[in-house]
């Protein structure tokens, strides 16, 4: 059989009907999104048999869980905070973004663990860990925006608090406040996540071009 | 996560009793991306349902009319601080767009608002702005310490919380404090009626918020809530949410360093031991020799590996071939 090209959706490997003769219907249907436009050219097609457990995918539902933050995100920055802090839908909405933040960061740390317990941060892909690295670092200064972007009682007083530990400090030029409302739901919802993204894409266009990880 | 195959393994197929490279099977197999979607379904169901029913922390704002008419004393102690320069805020008053908290939070609206006050309001702000700056600070100082008498001494073996004066008392001191009690009280009344809150607002429309905040950590009653509510320093209070049991469980690292480690709690010291913290997480672990083979000597990837289940069979590569840089690696191992 010819080398199939990964990419090729057309092709006799990896095209609709072989995967159904393959794996029957249901799940040629299912995973049709990685061999289709726009993901098609983007995901590859195979893995290594010991990488298809769980642990492998902690870092793509974190990835998912980023795509959600920014979805409720730009629905909560779009109806502004009166709808979150009084509204039910808005609050419900709320609700789901702060639970994705839980699970963003649950499934960061699991996804950290695979990465360390297999050493998958050897040799040139040192990188793609530093890369992550900044990701869990900045995600964390996002989460920080995040609570003092909400607009409660724990926005203000946790805005202030961080203020006397660390803006009255001359590291920003005391340009800055958290205590400005205005600047902290910029920066939650403009500034840092355009600097994630990067990171994220960086970081996944690393494991798209090393591939999985070797063995210890 | 691929599937057992009943039939006779094909050309390139290996039964998974096979021993392969690290005890591990490294044949590729097509990756299951069906369960993506039912995953990411699942996900947003159940994230969808916490939203709705366990929703997230929304305990009520602060504002300086309610906060001044729970603890007028509070507020009463808290202007005259501004005066003095020993308010909290006096260590914000460097920041863009701020000034000294006696002229913002003081005499700014007093004086503002000083034709609607009566009194002797527009008098007592004229003979105060007249004055040199020590003796406005000695009359603040001095009312300070008048403030000091009628105010209740703190429960012994409590949480530190800060007492504020009897406000129903405030009008029995007597001594030398110049214009600064007229100032106050009309600060407070100010702020009693909610003047005071729109009149920071209006003040710096590009900074929303932003005064009105800076002047509710002046007064003793938020640092008081965060202490009922366990929110503070040596409370671990940044892992913890008001009102609400799901907090921040991810900083637990820096919180460790905030209330454990030598200097955490100050600015400089936290930023330096995270900024530590930071450079062995990307530099130390994954690069020094000795640390960086810890996984492999503890072989966690035992408990993380798919590995086949009993009689299952591997199926065959669909492209017949390795990931080119895996079978570099493997190759450069003497493993295939």
């Amino acid at each position: 059989m010819a080398q199939p090209d990964t990419t090729d959706t057309t092709s006799e490997v990896h095209g609709y009907r072989a995967r159904v003769a393959e794996h029957g219907r249901f799940r040629a249907v299912m995973e049709s999104f990685a061999y289709l436009p726009p993901f098609g050219a983007m995901f590859k097609k195979t893995s290594p048999f010991y990488a298809e457990s769980y642990w492998y995918c902690m870092g793509g539902i974190t990835f998912l869980m980023f795509i959600y933050l920014t979805i409720s995100g730009i629905l909560l920055a779009w109806l502004g905070p009166f709808w979150w802090l009084t509204s039910p839908v808005g609050k419900a909405m709320k609700g789901s973004h702060y639970w994705a933040a839980q699970a963003f960061f649950f499934f960061l740390v699991l996804h950290l663990i695979r990465v360390w317990a297999t050493g998958a941060f050897r040799g040139r892909r040192w990188l793609s860990w530093a890369l992550g690295s900044a990701v869990l670092l900045l995600g964390l200064g996002e989460n920080l925006f995040g609570l003092l972007a909400r607009g409660d009682w724990e926005s203000q007083f946790v805005s202030m608090h961080s203020d006397d530990m660390l803006f009255v400090q001359p590291y920003f030029f005391h340009l800055f406040s958290p205590a400005n409302f205005t600047a902290d739901l910029a920066i939650h919802v403009a500034v840092i996540p355009v600097i994630l993204f990067t990171l994220i894409m960086g970081h996944l266009t690393l494991v798209r071009l090393q591939g999985i990880a070797r063995p210890l | 996560m691929s599937e057992t195959a009943a039939a006779p393994p094909p050309t390139g197929q290996r039964p998974a009793s096979e021993p392969a490279a690290g005890g591990l099977i490294t044949q590729h197999v097509r990756h299951a991306y069906w369960k993506y979607p039912i995953i990411a379904l699942v996900l947003a169901v159940a994230l969808g349902l916490l939203g709705v029913f366990a929703g997230s922390p929304n305990s009520p704002r602060a504002t300086i009319a309610a906060t001044s008419r729970q603890d007028p004393g509070g507020a009463a102690l808290a202007f005259t601080q501004e005066l003095a320069g020993t308010s909290a805020s006096a260590a914000n008053q460097n920041e863009f767009g701020l000034g000294p908290p006696g002229d913002v939070f003081v005499t700014g609206p007093v004086s503002s608002f000083a034709p609607l006050l009566g009194g002797g309001v527009a008098a007592a702000l004229a003979r105060y702005r007249a004055a040199p700056a020590s003796q406005q600070a000695a009359w603040a100082e001095s009312y300070l310490k008048a403030l000091d008498t009628i105010t209740p001494a703190a429960m012994e073996g409590g949480m530190a919380t800060a007492m504020s004066p009897d406000y129903a008392k405030i009008g029995t001191l007597h001594g030398d404090f110049g214009p600064v009690p007229a100032l106050v009280q009309a600060d407070v009344r100010l702020a009693l009626g909610g003047h005071l809150e729109q009149y920071l607002e209006a003040r710096e429309p590009g900074h929303t918020l932003h005064l009105v905040t800076i002047w509710l950590y002046d007064h003793p009653k938020m640092l008081n809530d965060a202490v009922a509510n366990g929110l503070t320093d040596d409370q671990w209070g940044m892992v913890k949410e008001r009102d609400y049991n799901v907090g921040p469980w991810y900083l637990i690292l820096p919180a460790i360093i905030h209330v454990e480690f030598p200097n955490g709690v100050t600015g400089t010291g936290f930023v330096l031991w995270n900024l530590l913290f930071a450079l062995i997480f990307i530099f130390v672990l994954p690069l020094v020799p000795g640390i960086r083979s810890l996984p492999q000597k503890l072989r966690l990837r035992r408990l993380i590996a798919r590995y086949p289940t009993p009689g299952e069979q591997i199926p065959p590569d669909p492209n017949a071939r390795l990931n080119p840089i895996l079978q570099k690696e493997l190759e450069e191992e003497g493993l295939a």
